[in-house]
């Protein structure tokens, strides 16, 4: 049997007008484009995952015979790659003697770090564009501002329930399947909006992948996904708990991360909970798999292969199942109770700002002047009895660094005891 | 103020720091070199490399003492990568302090601009990308000493614009003079044994090796067992005590010390890496080749993970099991 192809891809609309929801947004863009001249703003595209922003692009290239040329997350955009990508396109050199339009797909997604001079270098070139540039993104985010400021911006909204409901019923009777008028509700409902999404969890459901409970196409809270899955009493059960849980698979490293995507960061939630847990025997299996899963991330954090998150879930899910049997391991948020953790975290603020003054006078970086420096001349103030506020005061005119050097001398005297 | 509340004189670091190129402690064959490049007509940018407490940022501030005279402080900037990683800093304060221009009136109008770029092996290879740049468009004005541990972290294109000099660990004897010559105008006695026994913990590292002294001689005389509590001191000694928690299988007391260290000490993950390995050689362990062959794995996942905190958990509790077999 050929691999079923997805709902989502299938009935994604080739034209304009079969699109669903979002009516004025869609004129708004024809517009633009019937009275484009050299030189016009370039289109933003703001608006949530799967409301059509990258349909309608791809239908009007389609309908009024553009040359797309896109580029989206998965291309690596630094200043390079992007300027050998767009300055054949800008200055105008078509490529099949048709007429080119430029699609910048998930700018929100390039990022200042990996993708160096990118964004600097598309704002420049959007000054004056030389062909219809549009560019999407989810949200106005602080590093596309700059961008915005120079575009049109059209924003999507969600696609009402109603338009969702039509179009799910349609697409049901051409596939030939039926579902429930509470499995539908349920699924309009849980998709907020986003048709794609929607799509692939009416055909998860009508493929008869999830059982009947309304409750099991919407996505779990990460607590109660993890909680489930360490006490599942069937594997399968547990892998399709953890593959539900409300959580991504972010890389810190290249991505900001506020308390909440930290608290959804899947591998750091299992790390958390299974540390906190009494594993015993199986924790350095376990911990091993983590490690193992983690690599993936990296790499995917790194490379932009996007496509190996796939393995992630899989990974974690089949790779933790055994070692974690019978062992009351229970969700945990944080790796460490606060009361061994909060003192480490006081202290290591206090030893920051220390280092902030006394690494650059003494030529080290603050990491540095942490472990090797700062440990030393605390012990010179203890035996030279130097009064910490009048040392403040004389080497950074900041009393401030004095009382952070009272605390310091206070543990150092505790610790010598 | 009392002189002791002067960081500069409190601290024999500071105080017995060099101020002439030729006051550094060996590497006499770079220190000519550097000298002959410093007095000549077209001063090149330059990269040293070497390990910690050699004498690189010193040479450095020397230099721009040499070429900048007294109000050397004005013209110089001094920048720690491992502070301000990546391209917000090198554009932002390399790029602005690169580009101010100095008046026609000033005296020191005619003399370069100095920056001095220490740990730049901790830049990622973007930031080091617009770094190269950068060398490039101020190169009218200004010179680039440019400071790291390991030449390999360096991307070629700014190895090839500037005059690399590799600076070698010191030897032991060496240090000992040194020390020997601190102890003397400090007036504290230092055994022999003791200064053998400094250098062997610090790995030949002068900067760790004077603060040892000093907090040796401040708990009554540089002898063998306040040599060893001054090495406890820093957050280095650290690493043998996780290791040796996560060896016995105590990986919860073990993991809290980690904490600690990478918190409050800041050393990083990878600093942990190798400083574990060579605490290891001296506490010789019965099966140090998987010892050997787990570091390097967990090396390997470390530098290609996105949690730091969960390779080197991950790694600890494998530790404990490494004893077991």
């Amino acid at each position: 049997m050929p691999p079923a192809l997805m709902w989502s891809e299938v009935y994604r609309p080739k034209r304009v007008e079969q699109m669903v929801g979002n009516e004025d947004v869609r004129l708004a863009v024809l517009k633009w484009l019937q009275k484009w001249v050299s030189g016009t703003k370039p289109l933003l595209l703001l608006g949530p995952p799967g409301v059509g922003k990258t349909t309608l692009v791809h239908a009007i290239a389609t309908q009024f015979g553009f040359d797309l040329v896109e580029m989206n997350a998965s291309d690596t955009r630094n200043r390079d790659s992007l300027q050998a990508r767009l300055a054949p396109v800008m200055n105008n050199v078509s490529l099949f003697g048709t007429k080119s339009l430029l699609f910048l797909d998930e700018v929100d997604g390039i990022s200042g770090r990996e993708d160096t001079g990118g964004l600097d270098l598309l704002i420049d070139m959007m000054k004056e564009p030389t062909v219809p540039v549009i560019m999407a993104a989810n949200v106005k985010s602080a590093k596309i501002k700059e961008l915005a400021k120079a575009c049109k911006t059209v924003e999507f909204a969600p696609v009402p329930p109603r338009l969702l409901l039509m179009f799910l019923e349609h697409v049901l009777a051409s596939e030939g399947e039926k579902l429930g008028p509470g499995d539908k509700v349920a699924l309009v409902n849980n998709c907020r909006g986003d048709i794609r999404n929607l799509l692939n969890s009416a055909q998860s459901r009508a493929a008869g992948y999830a059982t009947v409970s309304n409750a099991d196409v919407a996505e779990i809270e990460i607590q109660d996904a993890i909680n489930g899955y360490f006490s599942a009493t069937s594997k399968e059960k547990a892998v399709q708990l953890l593959a539900r849980a409300d959580a991504s698979f972010p890389d810190p490293r290249y991505q900001g991360m506020d308390p909440e995507s930290r608290r959804k960061d899947m591998i750091a939630a299992l790390f958390s909970t299974i540390v906190s847990s009494q594993a015993g025997d199986t924790l350095a299996d376990m911990l091993d798999v983590l490690s193992k899963a983690d690599v993936v991330v990296g790499r995917v954090g790194r490379r932009r292969q996007w496509s190996l998150l796939r393995y992630v879930s899989p990974m974690l899910a089949h790779g933790l199942y055994d070692k974690s049997r019978g062992k009351e391991i229970r969700y945990s948020q944080y790796s460490m109770p606060w009361p061994v953790m909060g003192p480490v975290f006081a202290r290591s603020q206090t030893v920051r700002k220390l280092a902030s003054f006394i690494g650059p006078a003494t030529h080290v970086s603050k990491r540095t002047c942490s472990w090797l420096v700062l440990p030393y001349l605390v012990r010179e103030m203890i035996n030279e009895k130097v009064d910490p506020a009048e040392f403040a005061l004389a080497n950074f005119d900041d009393e401030s660094v004095g009382e952070s050097l009272v605390k310091e001398i206070e543990r150092a005297k505790g610790a010598k005891k | 103020m009392s002189k002791k509340s002067d960081l500069a004189s409190l601290m024999w670091t500071e105080k017995y720091r060099p101020k002439r190129l030729e006051d550094i402690v060996n590497q006499s064959d770079i220190i000519k070199g550097i000298t002959n490049l410093v007095r000549s007509p077209d001063i090149p940018h330059m990269l040293f490399s070497g390990p910690a407490g050699v004498g690189k940022t010193t040479a450095a501030l020397c230099i721009a003492m040499e070429i900048l005279g007294d109000e050397w402080r004005k013209n110089t900037l001094e920048l720690n990568a491992s502070d301000e990683r990546g391209i917000k800093m090198v554009r932002e304060r390399v790029k602005e302090f690169a580009a101010s221009v100095k008046l026609a009136t000033d005296k020191d109008f005619d003399k370069p601009k100095i920056i001095i770029l220490d740990e730049a092996d901790e830049m990622t290879s973007e930031a080091q990308t617009a770094l190269r740049r950068i060398i490039e468009d101020s190169a009218r004005t200004t010179r680039f000493i440019i400071i790291c541990n390991y030449l390999s972290q360096i991307i070629e294109p700014i190895q090839s614009r500037c005059v690399v000099f590799r600076f070698t660990r010191l030897p032991k004897a060496d240090v000992i003079e040194h020390l020997k010559m601190i102890a003397a105008k400090e007036k504290v006695k230092a055994d022999e044994k003791a200064l053998e026994q400094i250098y062997d913990s610090t790995g030949g590292d002068l900067r760790h090796s004077i603060n040892v002294m000093q907090a040796a001689a401040g708990m009554g005389a540089v002898n063998a067992a306040n040599v060893n509590a001054a090495i406890g001191l820093s957050g280095r000694s650290k690493v043998g005590d996780i290791l040796k928690l996560a060896l016995a299988g105590k990986f919860n007391e073990a993991r809290i010390k980690l904490l600690e260290l990478t918190q409050v000490y800041g050393m990083s993950e990878t600093d942990f890496l190798k400083y574990a390995n060579q605490e290891a050689y001296d506490m010789k362990l019965e099966n140090p080749g998987e010892f050997a062959a787990l570091m390097a794995e967990y090396d390997y996942r470390l530098a290609s993970g996105a949690h730091p905190e969960i390779q080197l958990a991950a790694l600890l509790a494998q530790l404990g099991r490494l004893k077991k077999n």
